[in-house]
């Protein structure tokens, strides 16, 4: 009996131990909490600052591991080194100190990795992934770069190294606390893994496709009804490149890049195919950005000025990781991707630069004709084709894992086996990986050789290398040059080809090539002294090349108009300009339905909401209750107007330009009319007066929200943890403003540079340079960023008072 | 007295642990180790290594709570549903203490059982 209570106390003991050692207990979403409360390994090791304080000295067995990294009062890295290469090893080295967990979980994302580590309910986001091809293109894009441009992947292995070496000497306890509530570990770095994040920048460049919702459209509709709706111009519109462009001599449709339409994967054996269904979940297609650059001639203090400010689902920690990165013929600050090497955006002794989307369609998808049921062949040039399987491991956190086969055709992979996209190939940019015959380098080089251009024609090389889909490279120089250069891929195509599912039978319907470089758009010092570009369409209407895609056209009309009437600009007016809350939209929409509204019967409510609407100054001001009373306004009252296109049938949405024609100039369209009234024929202006009438029944005699209120935007964890995101913002901006902010979505860098004889830039950030929610460097940018102010970029030469240095050896 | 002593020297323990980061069960390891040395009866093997744990753990994320200004632990809150991160500060002490706290009981048991029910 004496042991009975030491046995009892042990079973207690051993009970204790393991309810402290299970993840998830009860199904809850918990780490093992033992772990996780440990002061000595837990979370409590991440509330510190850690080595970003410190005075360190590294000798690290790796050549390319010399250097200095210095941290400014802000917690920016400054680098200094003696090489490229030595340059990127620093800056992943950094990279993995501040942002590990951000890039190791965004390269899972594009993988198709992620249930691995977050468990099953991210098995299908992952099979997405896997089947549109994202492992097989970063292999290839890897394969590609070791093989046909050595410099550019020493320059990628050396970022790689640096992470590494960082991730060599972290302790358990030091992991990021991500890792530590979701209960996985960091995965070591390879060019492989920045070949994913390229690819993923790729994808969300290239979401602007709506093959399957205009066909259904077009089946729907007459052919004249069709083009009514959705003409592909915007009449109005303010393009990127007015003119021509470059001087279009002739057109020469020949393709430049030799094995383009050849697409051949080295493919495993066949095996037959387990068509899960599965079908797309369509990108964002409100990603964009605005940039522009003014003349010297234009500006007040004769250098030249360029913005740039891209706009992106904002999550802590930021996209962007900032920094200054100085080696023997460059000195650079701005931001680049955590992940990747170099800087995307900002500028250096000579020259700035930045980039906002093109937004052309790159992705075709083509039916294919099966010639049976198992997928195993496909009709082409009137020829059996055996199809190809790539097979893929799906691995799922405490559930086993199971192999994806993927079907590819000549024209790309077969993705999915349900919705809209069914057994459709998919056929876009990111799939090619065109060899050193065609370009002279990899896009990663693109942004590395920007970092050292020092004018015009360094520019234009830098942009020679960049083949994925396009984005317009905004640039001015300390020489006076600007220019704006839509660059990228454009594949050559016929006129309207492309905006609908093609058939996939034959090799002729595939992309013939791509428009040549040297026929790209170009605007190169203009005659107005200025570029820039806000998503609108790319070319005035004389461009010869046909190209289709999804536009902005308010941001662009209105950052231009500005532009043209400011006789001089500075870096505080384009500052001002990058924070303006002005909505085009709201000037041209929101008279047409304050004028179709019945005034005569309006109550005291009616007539509060109506003056609210009226005196509204189409600035979107956080406390603005009448820029939030217009904006519900008109949305409801474009989904009333579509009733005819449910959003549950994707269809076609028409552009909003072309719905603010139909309210104006044909108000008895039967567009209209709702089909749901059959006694009744509903018109522009009883509908507007309809939702009017909803609203003032919804706010009654309450006040109607603030626009802060209403837009409720917050900027949240990359994750989705509770509680690591910001509080609500409460300043102005909207999707339709310069200054955008959405909720969860906005203006994800800010920098507007001057040229002078000593460059100077200011940027802001909505985040902070530390990925860790314990550091006072994680959010200390949002302030800043959410009241529009800015910090000047500066570059050091040598340490002025840094917080922390870090000496490699 | 000697629970005294093991008052202290769980204390002891506890801070070793911290310094050498030491898996989250070892404050029980030694606190067991320490109750079978020091003659107390069960319930101050418990309470005693309790206590001696829990004012380690609680003083010393208490201090990384207030040097870092409550950023981690106040976000931490938020996502555990909890008022402010002095509750977490609260549940790792009483994780501390319990943890050793069952450490000092099972050794004091232990040591009763050695010696026929005597203490």
């Amino acid at each position: 009996m004496r042991w009975t209570s030491p046995l009892l106390v042990g079973l207690l003991l051993a009970g204790w131990l393991v309810l402290g050692s299970v993840a998830g207990l009860a199904g809850l979403p918990l780490p093992a909490l033992g772990p996780f409360f440990n002061p000595a390994r837990g979370f409590w090791q991440n509330t510190g600052e850690g080595a970003r304080l410190e005075q360190l000295s590294f000798h690290l067995d790796n050549e390319v591991a010399r250097g200095e990294i210095h941290f400014d009062e802000r917690g920016v890295p400054h680098i200094i080194a003696g090489s490229l290469e030595s340059a990127c090893f620093l800056q992943g080295y950094a990279s993995a100190y501040d942002r590990l967990w951000q890039m190791d979980i965004s390269t899972r994302s594009t993988e198709g990795t992620l249930a691995e580590v977050l468990g099953p309910d991210m098995r299908e986001r992952d099979l997405d992934q896997i089947r549109k091809g994202f492992r097989e293109m970063a292999r290839r894009a890897t394969d590609t770069m070791r093989q046909q441009f050595p410099a550019d992947y020493r320059a990628l292995q050396a970022y790689s190294d640096g992470i590494n070496a960082y991730l060599d000497q972290l302790a358990p306890e030091d992991y990021p606390i991500e890792y530590k509530l979701l209960g996985h570990t960091p995965l070591r770095w390879s060019p492989y893994r920045t070949a994913l994040l390229m690819k993923g920048m790729s994808a969300g460049l290239s979401g602007r496709y709506e093959d399957a919702a205009a066909t259904r459209t077009r089946a729907r509709l007459s052919p004249e009804r069709f083009e009514e709706l959705f003409p592909e111009r915007f009449p109005d519109d303010s393009p990127v490149v007015p003119e021509a462009g470059p001087q279009v001599n002739t057109l020469s449709l020949l393709p430049d890049f030799a094995g383009l339409t050849a697409y051949a994967p080295s493919l495993p054996p066949l095996v037959s195919d387990d068509p899960t269904a599965y079908r797309l979940v369509p990108p964002d297609p409100d990603n964009g950005s605005n940039n522009w650059a003014v003349a010297p001639r234009r500006t007040n203090t004769r250098a030249p000025l360029l913005a740039s400010d891209p706009h992106l689902r904002l999550t802590f920690p930021s996209i962007w990781y900032e920094a200054q990165i100085s080696f023997p013929g460059c000195n650079a600050r701005g931001v680049g991707l955590a992940g990747a090497p170099g800087l995307m955006m900002g500028f250096n002794d000579y020259v700035a630069w930045g980039e906002t989307n093109v937004g052309h369609d790159v992705t075709d998808w083509y039916r294919i004709r099966w010639t049976d049921s198992t997928r195993t062949a496909y009709l082409l040039d009137g020829r059996e084709q055996p199809t190809e399987f790539i097979t893929d491991t799906l691995r799922i956190k405490g559930g086993g894992e199971e192999l994806v086969r993927v079907p590819y055709t000549y024209f790309g992979p077969v993705p999915f086996t349900d919705g809209p996209y069914a057994e459709l190939a998919m056929r876009w940019r990111a799939q090619d990986e065109p060899g050193s015959d065609v370009r002279p380098h990899t896009s990663v080089m693109t942004f590395l050789n920007l970092m050292q251009a020092r004018n015009y024609a360094d520019y234009v090389a830098a942009l020679r290398g960049y083949v994925d889909p396009a984005q317009n490279f905004a640039f001015a120089a300390r020489d006076g040059d600007i220019a704006i250069r839509p660059n990228g891929f454009f594949p050559l195509r016929e006129e309207g080809e492309g905006r609908f599912i093609r058939e996939g039978d034959s090799t002729k319907n595939d992309w013939q090539g791509s428009i040549p470089f040297d026929e790209r758009p170009v605007h190169y010092n203009p005659a107005r002294g200025y570029v820039s570009s806000a998503n609108q369409v790319t070319t005035g209407p004389d461009y010869p090349y046909y190209y289709l895609g999804g536009f902005d056209e308010y941001r662009g009309r209105y950052i231009n108009r500005v532009l043209e009437r400011q006789p001089t600009m500075n870096q505080r007016r384009m500052k001002e300009l990058q924070l303006d809350d002005y909505s085009l939209l709201g000037e041209e929409l929101a008279p047409i339905l304050i004028a179709r509204l019945d005034r005569g019967n309006l109550n005291e409510d009616g007539r509060r909401l109506l003056r609210l609407l009226s005196e509204w100054d189409y600035r979107y001001p956080g406390d603005s209750r009448g820029a939030a009373i217009f904006d519900r306004f008109y949305r409801r009252l474009y989904d009333l107007t579509f009733d005819e296109f449910p959003p549950e049938e994707e269809l076609l949405s028409v552009e909003v330009w072309r719905w603010n024609d139909l309210l104006q100039e044909a108000p008895d369209d039967p567009v209209f009319d709702i089909a749901a009234t059959t006694d009744f024929r509903e018109t522009a202006a009883t509908l507007t007066q309809q939702v009017f009438d909803e609203l003032l029944e919804e706010y009654g005699s309450t006040l109607p929200p603030t626009w802060a209120e209403a837009r409720d935007a917050r900027i949240g964890h990359l994750g989705r943890i509770p509680g690591f995101g910001s509080p609500l913002i409460t300043t102005g901006g909207a999707r339709s403003t310069p200054r955008v902010v959405g909720d969860g979505f906005g203006g994800s860098w800010r920098m507007v540079v001057e040229l002078g004889r000593e460059p100077r830039g200011w940027g802001a950030l909505p985040g902070g340079a530390s990925g860790n929610p314990g550091s006072r460097y994680y959010d200390n940018g949002f302030g800043e960023w959410a009241e529009g102010r800015y910090h000047e970029l500066t570059r050091w030469t040598k340490p002025q008072s840094p917080i922390g240095s870090w000496v490699f050896e | 007295m000697y629970r005294l002593f093991l008052l202290v020297s769980v204390m002891l323990v506890c801070v070793v642990c911290l310094l050498t980061g030491a898996s989250w069960y070892a404050p029980a390891l030694g606190a067991g180790a320490l109750a079978l040395l020091f003659p107390v009866w069960r319930r101050g093997g418990f309470w005693f290594a309790f206590l001696g744990a829990a004012m380690v753990w609680g003083a010393y994320t208490g201090y990384l709570h207030v040097a870092s200004e409550g950023r981690l632990g106040d976000r931490l809150a938020v996502t555990f549903g909890v008022a402010t991160g002095w509750v977490l500060v609260a549940v790792t002490a009483l994780w501390g203490g319990i943890t050793a706290g069952l450490g000092g009981l099972l050794g004091a048991a232990l040591r009763i059982a050695l010696r026929g029910g005597k203490n």
